[in-house]
C-alpha cells in the first residue's frame, strides 16, 4: 500500500480534508469525532504526507523547547504542577524534613520530624528534574532518582546550600545537591 | 454468545485487520520514523493496541480511519520518547548518538538535528504575527484562550493565524526538506 489514492467513493474531498489537518495536529480532531476525515487520509497518500508536516513542526518545536530547557541557568526554573510531581515531591519533603533535624541547631531533641514539617516546602523543579526544598533556614536542591526506598535519611547525605534568613521576595540561590559515595 | 466467545470474536477481528492492513500501517509507520528496527517496535505496539481496543470502535466502516490513528499516535509516542531520552543538552549532540546505546543512525531519524534547524528555519519565515501564535502555542503549549489574552487578541484570532501559520510552515518546512519526509 505504498501507493494510495484517494477514494472516489469518499464523502469528503482532498481539499477539504487538508483544511482540517492542521485541526488534527492540534488535537482538535480524532478519528472517533470525524471518521470520514480519517478513512479519507487512511487512503490518501497526500493527505498522509501533509499531515506528518504538520506533525514534524509540533515535535520538532517540543523537542527543542526540552533542549533549550535544559541550557537555561539552574535558576531559571520551569514550574509544571502534575502528579508526578506532587508524589515526588511528598516523599522527598518527608526525608528532607527529617534530615533537616540534623541541621538544626536550636532543635536539641526533637519528637518527629513531622514538627519540622511545617517549616519545609517544595519551592521549585529545576529543568533537569531535581526539586528546590525550603527547609527551615536552608535551601536544598535534591535530585529525586538518588533517593531510593532503602534510602533512610542522614545530614551527611544532603548539603545546605544558602543558610541565611530569607527575605520575603529574595532571589533564591541554588547549588548542586552533593551526595555522598557509599 | 458468552463474554469469551465474544473476546475471541475481536480477537479474531484484529487478527484478520493487522493481517489485511499490515502493509498500509507499516507504510504510516515509515512516515515518521525512518529506523527499520524501530518501525518493527512501533508495529508491534500497534498491533496490541489493535487487539486490545478493536472492540471500541463502533462503526464499521470507521476502522480504517481508527486503524491509521492508532499507527499514527504510535508513532508519534515513540518519537517522544526517544527524545525525551537522557542526552547531551546541545542540538549538535544528537548527531553524536550515531554509535549510542540506541544503535541506531540518527540520520535516520525523524527528529534529526536538520529537521528541527529546518522547522526553526521556516519559523522564522513566518511573518511575525503568525510566528507569535505558533510559538506559544507549539512552544509554550499555551491553549487558544491563553494565546488571546496573551497577545490581546480575540480567540477567533488566534485560530486564523494559527491554522494560517501551520499551513505556511508546512509548506515551508516542505520546501526546505525539498521531500525529503
Amino acid at each position: 500500500m505504498t501507493h494510495l489514492s484517494p477514494d472516489p467513493n469518499s464523502v469528503i474531498k482532498c481539499s477539504e480534508a487538508k483544511e482540517l489537518l492542521p485541526a488534527i495536529a492540534e488535537n482538535l480532531i480524532d478519528a472517533e469525532s470525524d471518521s470520514s476525515l480519517f478513512e479519507h487520509i487512511s487512503n490518501c497518500e497526500s493527505c498522509q504526507e501533509d499531515l506528518a508536516l504538520y506533525d514534524l513542526c509540533s515535535l520538532s518545536l517540543e523537542t527543542h523547547d526540552e533542549a533549550s530547557t535544559t541550557n537555561q541557568d539552574s535558576t531559571t526554573i520551569r514550574f509544571r504542577l502534575s502528579p508526578t510531581f506532587i508524589a515526588a515531591a511528598a516523599a522527598i519533603l518527608v526525608c528532607v524534613s527529617a534530615a533537616s533535624l540534623h541541621f538544626s541547631e536550636e532543635s536539641t531533641a526533637p519528637a518527629s520530624a513531622a514538627q519540622v514539617i511545617p517549616q519545609t516546602e517544595v519551592l521549585d523543579r529545576t529543568p533537569d528534574g531535581r526539586f528546590l526544598i525550603r527547609t527551615g533556614n536552608t535551601h536544598l536542591l535534591v535530585d529525586p532518582t538518588q533517593l531510593t526506598e532503602s534510602d533512610q535519611p542522614h545530614a551527611a547525605d544532603y548539603t545546605p546550600v544558602y543558610t541565611k534568613p530569607a527575605k520575603p521576595n529574595q532571589k533564591l540561590q541554588t547549588a548542586t545537591h552533593k551526595r555522598p559515595t557509599r | 454468545m458468552n463474554s469469551a466467545s465474544i473476546s475471541q470474536s475481536w480477537e479474531q477481528a484484529g487478527t484478520d485487520l493487522l493481517v489485511q492492513e499490515q502493509a498500509a500501517v507499516r507504510c504510516v509507520i515509515e512516515r515518521y520514523i525512518k529506523d527499520p528496527s524501530a518501525v518493527d517496535d512501533v508495529y508491534q505496539e500497534v498491533s496490541i493496541k489493535v487487539l486490545k481496543r478493536i472492540h471500541t470502535v463502533r462503526e464499521r466502516k470507521a476502522i480504517r480511519g481508527w486503524l491509521f490513528q492508532v499507527a499514527r499516535n504510535a508513532s508519534l509516542d515513540y518519537l517522544r520518547r526517544e527524545d525525551r531520552r537522557p542526552r547531551g543538552s546541545s542540538l549538535a549532540t544528537v548527531d553524536q548518538r550515531s554509535t549510542g546505546d540506541m544503535g541506531r543512525n540518527p540520520s535516520e531519524r525523524f527528529l534529526s538535528s536538520e529537521r528541527i534547524e529546518a522547522v526553526h528555519r521556516a519559523i522564522e519565515q513566518l511573518p511575525a504575527s503568525q510566528r507569535d501564535v505558533i510559538s506559544l502555542r507549539l512552544k509554550e503549549d499555551l491553549d487558544h484562550m491563553a494565546i488571546a489574552e496573551r497577545l490581546n487578541i480575540s480567540r477567533q484570532a488566534v485560530e486564523v493565524r494559527l491554522c494560517r501559520g501551520r499551513n505556511a510552515l508546512k509548506d515551508k518546512l516542505a520546501d526546505i526538506l525539498g521531500g525529503d519526509l
